[in-house]
Order: structure tokens, then C-alpha cells, then sequence
């Protein structure tokens, strides 16, 4: 009862708000996804459950021993992450593109970058950071050492909004594709790289007590980087789909 | 200048002015690829370090070479069929992907096979391998994405975008590897030892620079020429063209 | 000046001659085969063309 009340509130207040600075409507487009997001629940569990289980598999698969288990594990935590990020991406564009709710928000005249940057935060909201909350609890089950999981859990926070930024624009590309969902991979994995190089390199050298203050730099610097174009070449995308 | 920038834009002039190139760069192509071969395999010391395997490097840096500049090439004419809706510019950037993926594999193979002899073994994921792996990773992404669409303009503005995100990357991605490879390495052979680098060998890596690139638009003039006759075909020259030539 | 002396030298290159032969032969290979690959499309799509328009005529003349 109370969801359905909050939705209708978000579409007065991005009416209210079209006049107003750009501003006020992010803010009120963040909550529209977050009330579709509370609605169903299976934007936050589906990827989460998927990145504890992956992360499962890989002591049975490699070893149990503690030793190794702890080499890897800043690899697994951050491939984990990578793909329970771009699974959970489709939620967030696939239903409001097929029953039309990016084309009204377009026509409505809502920026397309300030959709994208909306959905990317709200995506960010609903699957990057719970992930991260769990991070701890798999670093341990990995034997991670302290310092290890504190820098895994702070190279995560800086490094899945730049999952989804990414992300975003591979899923406004192929919004409305058959195979989208393979393709998505194939386009966005790649680009992927850099984040994953740094993420998991500043969580081994976290863990073997070396400085990872320059890996977390540069992990900041490609957050500053995405979230300055991200939104424009998903918007740019977006409309090529909806046109 | 601007009359001639319309004219670019225009498939029928731009068929015509390939018509007229071409036979100068097939020419071009084959005589400078015999140079770089005579060069590269006759005319050239062994290097000091590396013996006869650097020759393998007169075509592996090339390709390497290549599989960028072709990248390039397609980011930008596709930015430029993107932000004009010129049909020539798209192309143009579709044109180039499958050569750009035949150089990005080119590149990895001869490279391998220079790692056999040099580091014992085919495959070592070393910087420049394994970047070149990731630009053939993004040139599949671009063909399967260009395939993917059914209506032909938004798959032209479609692949554009995503090209141009790939330029934006490729800088971030190649300076990653570089960056994850000296620290899970520390120096391996570098490929060329640069300052000690004979003038002859130079030569030969010039020339073959110069070949691999025109071959590149050779192969690319052609390869438009025959993707603007199948998107031309409710033309009326187009139609000329080919009823023209049967009779 | 050539470099090798003999032309067994030329085919061995110091041991390495697998290697280094493997790998022209891949790449001219493939850069012969693609040249031609792409010289060929025109005509081939001008094949198509052909028959293309002649169905359309086909078509225009079922019509009028």
C-alpha cells in the first residue's frame, strides 16, 4: 500500500520539480527508481545472493585451504562483484524501456544524462552497496587478514559506482535487443579491466602490508572520470534505443 | 573546403574518387610490401640479444600499430557520422572493425610466436599481449553490436557511441596493464632496446609501418566501396553502375 | 648488403627459421586472403544487385 502511495508522490514532485534546477530533479528521479526498487526487493537480494554464492564455489573449486584461499581472494571478491553488477543492471532499464516509462520521462523533457546518472546511483544504491556490506563477512570466510578486508571494502565503495556508470551505458546500448543480456557482457567485461586491475591490486597489497594509496587514487580518479561522462554517452545510447 | 567536405559525404562521389585511388595504393601497397620483405629479411643484421627472431618484430610492431590505428579511424569517423548524420562517415566506421580485428589477431599470433623462441613458451601475459587481447575483445563487441540491431542507422549510431567509449578506454586499459604488468613481472625483455636499435633495422620496421598502413586503406576503400553499393541500392547511379557493367 | 651467405643460412636464421618463416607466412597469408576477400565483395554484391533489380522489374511490370 504505502509503495504504491510513494510513486504516485515521486511523479508529482518530477512535475513539480521539471521547472526547478537540475538538482531537485536528480534527487526526485532517485527516488522514483528507489520506489520501484522497494516494490520487488529482487534488485538487492537476486545480486547479492549471487555474489555470496559465486564466491562460495571457489574454495570448493580451488581449495580450502586457508593460505591460498587468501591469495585469491582479492581476485574472486572482485570478479564476484563485477559480475553480480552487471547482472543486476537489467532491472533497472529493461521494464521502464519496454513499458515506456524512459520514453515519457524523454518527453517529459528529463535530461537522458540525468536519467542515466539517477539509475546509475539508484543501481549503485540497491546492488553495489549491498555488496560491499557483505564483503567483510566473505573476506573472512576467505581468511583475509584486517587490514585486507578494511582496504577490500573501501576499494569496493569507490570502484562499483564505476561498475554501474559503466554498466549503464553497455545496458542503454542494447536496451531492446534480443541477445542484450549476453551482449551486454561482451561489450562491457572489457571495459571493465582497469577497475578490476586496481580494485583487487590495492587489496593485495593491503593484505601483504604494502601502500595501496595510489591504487585507491586511481580508482578515484576513474569514479570522477566516469560519473563526468558516463551519463552523456548513456543518454546518447538511450535515445538511439527509444528513437 | 566545405564544398569538398559535402562532397566526401556524398556515396556516389566518394565511390568515384576510391575508383580513381585505388590503383595507385594497390600499387603502392605491393611494392612497398616487397621493400619491408627485402629489407626485413635480407638487408637487416640480427639483433645482438634477440639473433634472427626480431624479425618477426618488422611485422609484429606494425600490426600491433595497425590495430590501432584502425580503432581510431572507426571511433572517429563514427563520432563524426554520429554528430552530423553523415551515412558516408558510418561507413566508413563500420568498414574498418573487421580490419582492425584481423590486425588486433595478427598482432597476438605473431607475438606468440616470438614468445616461443625469446621466453620459452607461447603464451606469456605480457603487457603488449595482453592489451592487444582486450582491443580484439572490443573489436568483437563492436561487430556484435553493430549485427545485433536490425534497423541499419541506429546500429550505425549505436556502434558510434560505443566505439568512442572504447577510445576513451583504450588509453585507461592500456595504462592498467602496463602499470599490472611491471608489478607482477618486474623487466622482462623489453622488445626493442631501443637507443642500440641498428639503422637498418629501423629501416625495415619503417617501411613495413608505412606498407601495413597502406594496405589498410586499400583493403578499407574497397570494403566501402562495396558496403556503399549495398546501402545505395535504391539509387538510381547505383543502379546504373551495376546494369551498366552487364551490358 | 645481404646478411646471409648462403641460402641454407637464409632458410635456417640462426635455429629460428620455424619461427620466423611460420610467422610471414601467417601474416601474408591472411593479408592476401583479406585483400582479396574485400576486392571480391564489390563484385559480389553487384551480383546481387543485378539480381535484385531484375526481380523488381519483374515485380513493376506484374503490377502495371
Amino acid at each position: 500500500m504505502s509503495d504504491s502511495n510513494n510513486s504516485t508522490n515521486v511523479h508529482s514532485n518530477i512535475d513539480d520539480s521539471k521547472n526547478e534546477n537540475g538538482k531537485s530533479q536528480l534527487v526526485s528521479l532517485i527516488k522514483r527508481e528507489m520506489a520501484v526498487v522497494m516494490r520487488s526487493q529482487s534488485e538487492f537480494v537476486y545480486p547479492l545472493a549471487f555474489f555470496v554464492i559465486v564466491t562460495s564455489l571457489f574454495p570448493l573449486a580451488v581449495t580450502p585451504d586457508p593460505v591460498q584461499l587468501a591469495f585469491i581472494a582479492p581476485g574472486v571478491l572482485w570478479v564476484a562483484v563485477l559480475l553480480s553488477v552487471l547482472m543486476s543492471l537489467n532491472n533497472f532499464y529493461q521494464a521502464d524501456f519496454e513499458e515506456g516509462g524512459l520514453e515519457q520521462l524523454l518527453v517529459c523533457g528529463v535530461a537522458g544524462h540525468q536519467i542515466v546518472l539517477a539509475k546509475s546511483i539508484a543501481n549503485w544504491l540497491a546492488s553495489g552497496l549491498p555488496l560491499v556490506i557483505v564483503t567483510p563477512l566473505i573476506g573472512y570466510l576467505f581468511n583475509l587478514d584486517p587490514q585486507g578486508i578494511k582496504i577490500a571494502v573501501v576499494s569496493l565503495l569507490i570502484g562499483t559506482p564505476v561498475l554501474s556508470l559503466i554498466g549503464s551505458i553497455g545496458m542503454c546500448l542494447t536496451l531492446g535487443l534480443r541477445n542484450g543480456g549476453v551482449l551486454l557482457t561482451l561489450l562491457v567485461l572489457p571495459l571493465f579491466i582497469p577497475v578490476l586491475i586496481f580494485g583487487s591490486s590495492a587489496v593485495q597489497a593491503a593484505s601483504s602490508g604494502l601502500d595501496y594509496s595510489g591504487q585507491l587514487a586511481i580508482l578515484l580518479a576513474l569514479l570522477i572520470l566516469s560519473l563526468l561522462l558516463a551519463p552523456f554517452a548513456g543518454s546518447a545510447a538511450m535515445k538511439i534505443s527509444i528513437d | 573546403m566545405w564544398i569538398w567536405f559535402y562532397q566526401m559525404a556524398s556515396p556516389k562521389w566518394f565511390y568515384q574518387f576510391t575508383d580513381k585511388l585505388l590503383p595507385w595504393f594497390r600499387g603502392s601497397t605491393l611494392v612497398l610490401m616487397l621493400i619491408g620483405l627485402a629489407l626485413g629479411l635480407l638487408f637487416s643484421p640480427a639483433d645482438y640479444q634477440q639473433g634472427n627472431t626480431v624479425r618477426i618484430m618488422y611485422i609484429h610492431v606494425p600490426a600491433a600499430f595497425l590495430s590501432m590505428f584502425a580503432y581510431v579511424v572507426m571511433a572517429i569517423s563514427g563520432a563524426i557520422g554520429f554528430v552530423w548524420r553523415i551515412k558516408m562517415a558510418h561507413i566508413v566506421s563500420v568498414s574498418c572493425a573487421p580490419i582492425g580485428a584481423i590486425f588486433t589477431l595478427l598482432a597476438l599470433i605473431t607475438g606468440a610466436i616470438w614468445g616461443k623462441p625469446t621466453w620459452g613458451t607461447y603464451w606469456e601475459w605480457d603487457a603488449r599481449l595482453t592489451s592487444e587481447l582486450i582491443l580484439f575483445f572490443l573489436y568483437i563487441g563492436f561487430m556484435a553490436l553493430h549485427n545485433a540491431f536490425d534497423d541499419r542507422t541506429s546500429a550505425d549510431r549505436a556502434s558510434a557511441v560505443l566505439a568512442l567509449v572504447g577510445l576513451v578506454n583504450i588509453p585507461i586499459i592500456h595504462f592498467s596493464v602496463e602499470w599490472w604488468n611491471t608489478l607482477h613481472q618486474g623487466a622482462t625483455i623489453s622488445k626493442f632496446e631501443k637507443p642500440s636499435m641498428d639503422a637498418d633495422m629501423l629501416k625495415a620496421l619503417l617501411v613495413f609501418i608505412v606498407a601495413f598502413q597502406v594496405y589498410f586503406f586499400t583493403v578499407l576503400m574497397q570494403r566501402i566501396k562495396s558496403e556503399i553499393i549495398k546501402r545505395e541500392k535504391m539509387t538510381g547511379w547505383v543502379k546504373k553502375l551495376v546494369e551498366g557493367k552487364a551490358s | 648488403m645481404m646478411y646471409f651467405e648462403t641460402f641454407e643460412s637464409f632458410i635456417e636464421m640462426g635455429g629460428h627459421g620455424l619461427y620466423i618463416w611460420l610467422c610471414y607466412g601467417i601474416v601474408s597469408f591472411s593479408l592476401i586472403g583479406y585483400y582479396f576477400i574485400s576486392a571480391k565483395s564489390t563484385a559480389k554484391a553487384k551480383q546481387e544487385l543485378k539480381r535484385f533489380y531484375a526481380r523488381l522489374d519483374a515485380q513493376n511490370q506484374v503490377n502495371e
